[in-house]
């Protein structure tokens, strides 16, 4: 237990130390959020269902960069420089490493989440009518599949340039036709059918229904789905590939 | 009579796809001896090591560490040893303090942290990152992560590689003070010669096999470790049997 929780201390400690982390979780999505709200926000009439919509959406934005770069690229970095391979000598269980690791991710989501809502409401005066068990619920389901998607990247990827070429193929496809940062209605009807290849819509739909508090209608179904095959696919594909030690 | 051995391995073998790594190999090390594998590269001393130290399974043969056979008692094992292989690390965005902390939480027993940092005289880089020091002492960091738990036994690969002569020389006194301390200690190590000043017995491997073993002191009364396809092993071995029980 005290390996967890010092493991987890530590895993917390490195995340603040973690420019490319930060950046990708905390700010760009933070900039993001407040730059492209000012774009949009005048397209819909209703501004509280404006950012009902967009306030959620960018909080999965945050969950797709923690998922990959806090969770994803942290593993491939570490295991490529002979960190676990080091920590496999010692009594340590794999499950603690991975348990410190979901719970840096957990709190990064909560952390970033948390920031959209405060430039929400303080930077735009937004008022956050939101369902907080519901949101919650929908939070924690998204964030597990995505943490999933990270784990497969990390089994898949051995070295930190393939593990970062993955992300930003998938990075851009998912800011832009995810419906996270533009409503996918204001997209051409010819990237509808492309939105519905991307893991991250689901996530969002998810995300903003349960801000909405419509997470248990039939709406969810398909997202809940979705998000649930992720997980178990990550689950599966992590377990036969995932390797603390490549070697 | 097994407990006067740090390690006793029997008959080890691993193979990866079509690379025989090791080969059928015998290795007797004492208690509180400096033992060093020597050889070129590739010549399967990093996973000699590993094999050593329950790190990587062996296709057959049996390892006992510490009096404890190493495919049952592994945690009980790893709780004993200090393990520092090639190309490992240490999270690089933290402290030379954070990092000692850490792993001191992975074992039950302790080493008095004080007198870890005033033996490797870590003292002015508590709080510097490790990734920001110097090759040298990321390497006396990386030693004192590894007898953070102060371990019976340390097996080290390459620990000098990359070092400065006066740095390897100072890491060789350091080895020899924790070796005065009663601790066994292996090294893996490309540089034969040194091995052969500072070690009380080296063996050199050639492909997966030990070729030759020459002792500094006359630790054991005939060379323990031979592979068996050498048939005179066979007698050897049975007169050494012998002779320890004597």
């Amino acid at each position: 237990m005290r390996s967890l929780l010092m493991h987890t201390k530590m895993e917390l400690r490195m995340l603040l130390r973690d420019i490319i982390g930060l950046f990708f979780v905390f700010i760009m999505p933070a900039l993001s959020f407040y730059f492209f709200s000012q774009m949009f926000q005048s397209q819909d009439s209703d501004q509280v269902h404006y950012f009902n919509r967009y306030i959620p959406g960018m909080i999965g934005i945050v969950l797709f960069t923690s998922g990959f770069f806090i969770i994803g690229l942290e593993a491939v970095t570490d295991r490529e420089k002979g960190v676990y391979k080091r920590l496999k000598s010692t009594p340590i269980k794999p499950f603690i490493i991975i348990q410190a690791i979901v719970t840096k991710g957990f709190v990064a989501v909560a952390v970033g989440a948390l920031e959209i809502m405060i430039i929400a409401r303080i930077a735009l005066s937004v008022p956050l009518k939101m369902h907080v068990f519901q949101f919650l619920i929908a939070l924690l389901i998204a964030s597990a599949a995505f943490f999933a998607i990270g784990f497969i990247i990390a089994s898949i990827a051995r070295k930190f340039q393939s593990a970062m070429a993955i992300g930003f193929v998938m990075l851009y496809p998912m800011l832009f036709l995810s419906g996270a940062m533009i409503p996918i209605e204001s997209l051409p009807n010819s990237f509808h059918p492309v939105t519905l290849l991307i893991p991250l819509t689901y996530a969002v739909h998810l995300l903003q229904n349960g801000w909405e508090g419509q997470l248990f209608t039939v709406s969810s179904i398909r997202d809940v789905i979705v998000m649930l095959c992720i997980l178990t696919m990550g689950i599966f594909l992590s377990r036969k590939f995932f390797r603390l030690d490549m070697e | 009579m097994n407990s006067q051995y740090a390690i006793l391995a029997d008959g080890i073998g691993k193979r990866y796809e079509r690379v025989e790594a090791i080969r059928n190999l015998n290795l007797q090390v004492k208690r509180g001896e400096m033992f060093g594998i020597t050889g070129s590269g590739g010549s399967g001393k990093s996973t000699l090591l590993e094999l050593l130290t329950g790190i990587r399974k062996a296709d057959r043969g049996d390892i006992r560490l510490l009096g404890m056979d190493v495919k049952t008692h592994l945690n009980q094992i790893k709780q004993r040893i200090g393990v520092q292989l090639q190309n490992s690390a240490l999270y690089e965005r933290i402290t030379v303090k954070e990092a000692l902390q850490l792993f001191q939480t992975y074992y039950y027993k302790k080493r008095d942290l004080p007198d870890l940092i005033e033996m490797l005289s870590l003292e002015p880089y508590l709080n510097q990152y490790i990734n920001r020091l110097s090759a040298s002492l990321q390497q006396r960091v990386s030693l004192a992560v590894t007898v953070v738990n102060d371990p019976d036994l340390i097996a080290l690969d390459e620990p000098y590689a990359g070092l400065e002569p006066h740095h390897r020389k100072e890491m060789w006194t350091i080895l020899s003070n924790l070796r005065d301390e009663g601790k066994t200690i292996i090294i893996a190590t490309s540089a034969k010669e040194e091995a052969q000043r500072h070690c009380d017995r080296v063996a050199l491997l050639v492909e997966g096999a030990i070729s030759e073993c020459n002792s500094k002191k006359p630790v054991l009364t005939v060379p323990a470790i031979m592979t068996v396809k050498d048939e005179k092993y066979m007698s050897l071995t049975a007169f050494n049997q012998k002779g320890e029980s004597a």
